[in-house]
């Protein structure tokens, strides 16, 4: 694990849980954070944006999944940290760990895939530089970390 | 066959039926940059149709959120398998599978009334603790008689 923390990079997104994310049973219901996952993934691509970028490709969500190990509760603040795997031609996974700052409680893990297309055609687009740029960075191999997602 | 008789035939069948919540319309905040209904929705209408069907089908559902046990998501997947776009209507088709001691798992199938097709699919995980010990306790009776019915005939058959 100290290995991991020295080397390995990541993208974290920090959130902390308000009022209203929670509901009659005083955490923060599953919904929102899978709503985390997709806040966090715009703030990593927060540079791919731009209308020039948007109205050629199209970041497409092919599968999501989470598993929880904690409840939240209002004011818990929640790091949120991504690492990329399986980077390939036209596609990648985001690996989502959720935390709880301070504590480092573990939260949940999340997983998810994506796929960028020709936002006309549909068809695969290669994935351009300023994505790969962000990708590689943060790319772990799946295989080698002490969670499974 | 096509999925309408497909399934009157599910729901004919006693252990096989399937709850559907036909209550779901794509408005605009419900729409990404493309004109396409964004995934998070399924997961907020993944909800919608598990608490639907929870309070129509298991009773006093009620006096089960008043009771000391707790119902958890453990864990969910999505898969996006169509896109949805402004007016479509949307219908849940809530199944069950791997009902065990203190969990099940729930199906939902998203069908696209416009389009045909089902546009979305969701599973996840509910299991029950008792909030007195924190240890799991057993799904209620009220929840457990009503879900064995609901038992999802694709994911038994495969």
């Amino acid at each position: 694990m100290e290995y991991f923390a020295r080397t390995q990079r990541e993208f974290v997104y920090k959130y902390v849980v308000l009022l209203s994310d929670t509901d009659q049973f005083k955490h923060m219901s599953f919904a929102n954070y899978l709503k985390l996952m997709f806040l966090a993934t715009d703030a990593l691509f927060v540079c791919c944006q731009e209308e020039a970028f948007l109205a050629e490709y199209q970041l497409k969500l092919l599968k999501s999944k989470m598993q929880f190990r904690r409840q939240t509760v209002a004011g818990d603040q929640t790091l949120i940290k991504i690492n990329s795997a399986d980077i390939l031609e036209d596609s990648f996974t985001l690996l989502y760990t959720f935390i709880i700052e301070g504590s480092g409680d573990l939260v949940g893990l999340g997983k998810q895939s994506f796929k960028l297309v020709q936002a006309v055609s549909g068809a695969g687009a290669g994935l351009p530089d300023k994505m790969l740029d962000l990708l590689k960075p943060i790319m772990v191999d799946e295989s080698n970390l002490l969670y499974k997602y | 066959m096509n999925l309408t008789s497909f399934i009157s035939t599910k729901t004919m069948a006693e252990n096989n039926k399937i709850f559907v919540y036909d209550k779901l319309r794509v408005f605009f905040k419900h729409t990404d940059y493309y004109g396409a209904v964004h995934p998070y929705n399924f997961l907020e209408w993944t909800s919608y149709v598990r608490e639907a069907f929870f309070s129509e089908m298991c009773g006093d559902f009620r006096k089960i959120l008043e009771s000391p046990i707790k119902m958890m998501t453990a864990k969910i997947e999505l898969c996006t398998l169509g896109n949805s776009s402004f007016g479509d209507d949307i219908e849940g088709r809530f199944t069950t599978a791997q009902i065990k001691k203190v969990s099940f798992d729930v199906v939902v199938r998203f069908y696209n009334r416009q389009k045909n097709m089902v546009v979305c699919e969701t599973r996840h995980t509910l299991v029950f603790i008792d909030s007195a010990t924190q240890r799991f306790a057993a799904i209620p009776d009220n929840i457990k008689d009503a879900i064995v019915f609901y038992k999802d005939a694709e994911l038994e058959a495969s």
